[in-house]
């Protein structure tokens, strides 16, 4: 009786797809408005708001720190981003469908660091990271290397992240890779083949080509990651040592917000970081993305 | 028919139980409490007493730790949701400043007003706001020098208290003490991270002179010449090799502790109660306590803190009284304090629980020496400090410039005068 008077012809669509409206409605649409509301205040997330207009927004693009963290983020991205994901593309055509025999159990090996607790890997590095007790100035030591101040340099706690960051994700990327790889027809490999082309001439004229969207999404999705490192910088380098080298813009907007209670300095902050993020991976589209037609 | 009777009967059940729960809760007079680890071990030692005293009471304690602020970040959002905050709330002194401005917290001055003199005063600095009360004092956290006495037997100088105390008179001495400790023995004189540096030596330094990052009336200070050159003489320590580069609280520093790699250690009185515990059992009898060392001879106070914290309760209590009379039991009682002392070295903050003769016993770990007077002397001089709402950020700007200087990259006046700076614009002070 109580159905007939809802569940119509056509209101039925509506009714399914409203609970994913409702929630992220409440826990992701209003937060991200209200948000942009606190950014003109001052709030310390209890007591009253201090309107302060532009004032957050200003002070966020003087922000030293912040100004850091974009270009720690840019720098990291340049370190590992273009060799990670090279390296997953190629380890996808090695370990693609049946090239040999034991290419499943390099697969999941390759893939479980994806599926690790972040923080408990992020630990353990550090540990393994260590000048003086860890286990890779060890290793090195005992082949006549002198130690590697792998945390204590501005230089080598990037090197470390990314080294941390590398063994996280390549997986995931290889993953991305090896199911763009199984769009690409056989034919075209056949045909290369008999015209005379070698292995790596068909990667680099074949594969790669072919692949032009997979990579641009792993490529996306790397950038946004990069900037959006959290965790990792957090607890190898204590959000940011030596002399804020591995701070991100997302510990900062934490710090700021969090610990420091500026919610309006941090929403700002949230901002003008989006806006960022949205102008880069529009420039990545224009860049790497199949023009239509072509 | 069946489901309908079954339905019926599993509502009655659930709701006879509920009501069976809420008749128990209303029979006794329940406070929670949140709070980590130490803090709850500390209150259990004295909640039989309490219970004896308080009958027909109940106090709930919820772990909640200090790890990247978890505590405070869980009392802000049940204060901003309007409910399940806690009744009583520990605080870090370091953060009490920033809760208080939050407004969150209940205005205790008439009941907390009477105990002003029997607490070390510098620990009510943050807990007063525009003259009102906010919270009351558990534990100090007085510094002093931890020390090897093998290390200083084996580079030939004297081990005893009474001795080390004239050898590390001025901080000069305690420089020309670790050249030669480095020289005979090759361990170091301190421990300091050089490019994690966290600020807090400098911190305890700065306490140590009156100085910090502000002042009493909220003007940032971290430029004062004086400060720039306690900075210049962590940078020359640093330099001469008297440091082990490790960050606090990980296992390299640990492991300098334990192995007899660091000559003393610049911490503060709960140190001790981890060396025995955890950190270093196995070196028991190998320690002594010295007082802080001057920075002109004859001249200056031997006392500073690192630490310590207290309870507030929340404007959510509904039990204000009951609140009230667990947060004086466990921190104006003598007894309750002496208690969280003997079993868990929790250093009193109530300055009359200063003449138990538990100060004066020889502890066998420190080569029997009577260690407790020391911090207790400490305790009794330790300078103002104002941590204020802003410390959080002052302390991580300030770790970046110290650690830039420590890489060499830059002098102390310019490290302490950028950090000054950044500390003004970001907290809108002058």
């Amino acid at each position: 009786m109580v159905k007939k008077i809802f569940l119509t012809k056509k209101t039925a669509p509506y009714i399914f797809i409203s609970p994913f409206y409702i929630l992220f409605g409440i826990f992701m649409l209003y937060p991200v408005i209200y948000s942009f509301f606190i950014s003109f205040f001052d709030w310390n997330g209890l007591g009253d708001k201090t309107p302060v207009g532009w004032l957050n927004y200003l002070d966020a693009l003087r922000d030293n720190v912040f100004l850091q963290s974009l270009l720690n983020a840019v720098i990291l991205f340049l370190e590992y981003v273009p060799l990670m994901t090279l390296l997953a593309l190629i380890l996808a055509v090695i370990l693609n469908k049946g090239v040999f025999r034991f290419c499943n159990f390099f697969r999941s090996a390759i893939f479980i660091p994806y599926v690790t607790s972040v923080v408990a890997v992020a630990f353990t590095f550090q540990l393994m990271f260590d000048k003086d007790y860890g286990l890779f100035n060890l290793i090195l030591g005992s082949l006549g290397i002198s130690p590697i101040p792998w945390l204590q340099s501005i230089f080598w706690a990037r090197i470390s992240l990314c080294v941390l960051v590398v063994w996280k994700w390549l997986g995931y990327n290889m993953i991305l890779m090896l199911a763009g790889l199984q769009m690409i027809p056989d034919e075209l490999y056949e045909s290369a083949r008999i015209d005379g082309a070698g292995s790596v001439q068909s990667f680099f004229r074949i594969t790669v080509p072919m692949m032009r969207p997979v990579i641009l999404f792993a490529l996306t999705l790397s950038t946004i990651g990069t900037f959006g490192l959290f965790a990792e910088p957090l607890i190898l380098t204590n959000g940011g040592a030596p002399v804020n080298s591995t701070i991100t813009p997302v510990i900062h907007l934490y710090n700021t917000s969090f610990r420091y209670l500026k919610f309006g300095q941090g929403s700002a902050i949230a901002y003008i970081y989006f806006v960022i993020l949205f102008i880069l991976t529009n420039l990545q589209r224009h860049y790497f993305g199949t023009k239509k037609g072509e | 028919m069946k489901k309908v009777r079954n339905l019926i009967a599993v509502t009655l059940l659930v709701a006879g139980l509920c009501l069976g729960s809420l008749a128990q809760a209303e029979t006794k007079k329940t406070i929670t409490v949140w709070c980590w680890d130490y803090v709850k071990k500390c209150i259990e030692l004295n909640l039989p007493d309490f219970y004896g005293k308080n009958p027909g009471t109940a106090v709930e304690i919820k772990l909640v730790g200090t790890q990247n602020g978890d505590i405070y970040n869980k009392v802000l959002l049940a204060l901003s949701a309007g409910e399940g905050a806690p009744d009583v709330v520990a605080l870090e002194n370091s953060h009490l400043a920033q809760m208080v401005a939050t407004g969150g917290l209940l205005d205790i001055t008439k009941n907390a007003k009477p105990y002003f003199n029997q607490f070390n005063h510098y620990k009510w600095d943050d807990a007063i706001s525009k003259g009102k009360f906010y919270a009351m004092p558990i534990d100090s956290g007085p510094v002093a020098i931890w020390y090897r006495r093998d290390v200083f037997e084996k580079a030939g100088l004297p081990s005893n208290p009474e001795e080390v105390t004239k050898l590390l008179d001025t901080w000069e001495d305690f420089y020309k003490t670790g050249q030669t400790i480095k020289e005979k023995t090759g361990s170091y004189m301190f421990q300091m991270a050089g490019s994690t540096n966290d600020g807090r030596l400098l911190e305890i330094l700065l306490q140590q002179q009156s100085l910090g990052y502000f002042d009493k009336n909220g003007k940032v200070i971290l430029d004062k010449p004086q400060a720039a050159k306690i900075l210049d003489f962590l940078g020359k320590c640093n330099k001469a090799g008297l440091c082990q580069d490790a960050l606090a609280w990980t296992d390299p520093w640990y492991a300098g502790q334990r192995d007899g790699k660091v000559a003393t250690i610049i911490e503060a009185v709960w140190m001790g109660g981890f060396l025995k515990s955890w950190i270093a059992p196995e070196t028991t009898g190998k320690w002594g306590v010295v007082r802080l060392p001057r920075w002109e001879r004859g001249k200056g106070v031997r006392a500073s803190n690192d630490g310590g914290s207290c309870f507030a309760i929340t404007n959510q209590t509904k039990n204000k009284d009951l609140a009230w009379k667990f947060t004086e039991f466990m921190t104006a009682r003598v007894e309750s304090q002496m208690n969280m002392f003997k079993s868990l070295d929790s250093f009193p903050s109530l300055e009359s629980t200063y003449t138990d003769p538990f100060f004066t016993e020889k502890d066998p770990f420190f080569g029997n020496q009577a260690y407790r007077e020391v911090f207790k002397e400490v305790a009794m001089e330790i300078p103002y400090w104002s941590y204020t709402k802003d410390y959080a950020e002052a302390n991580q700007i300030t770790q970046a410039e110290i650690q830039s200087f420590l890489l060499g990259k830059q002098t102390a006046v310019q490290a302490l005068k950028k950090a000054a700076q950044t500390i003004r614009e970001k907290t809108r002070r002058k």
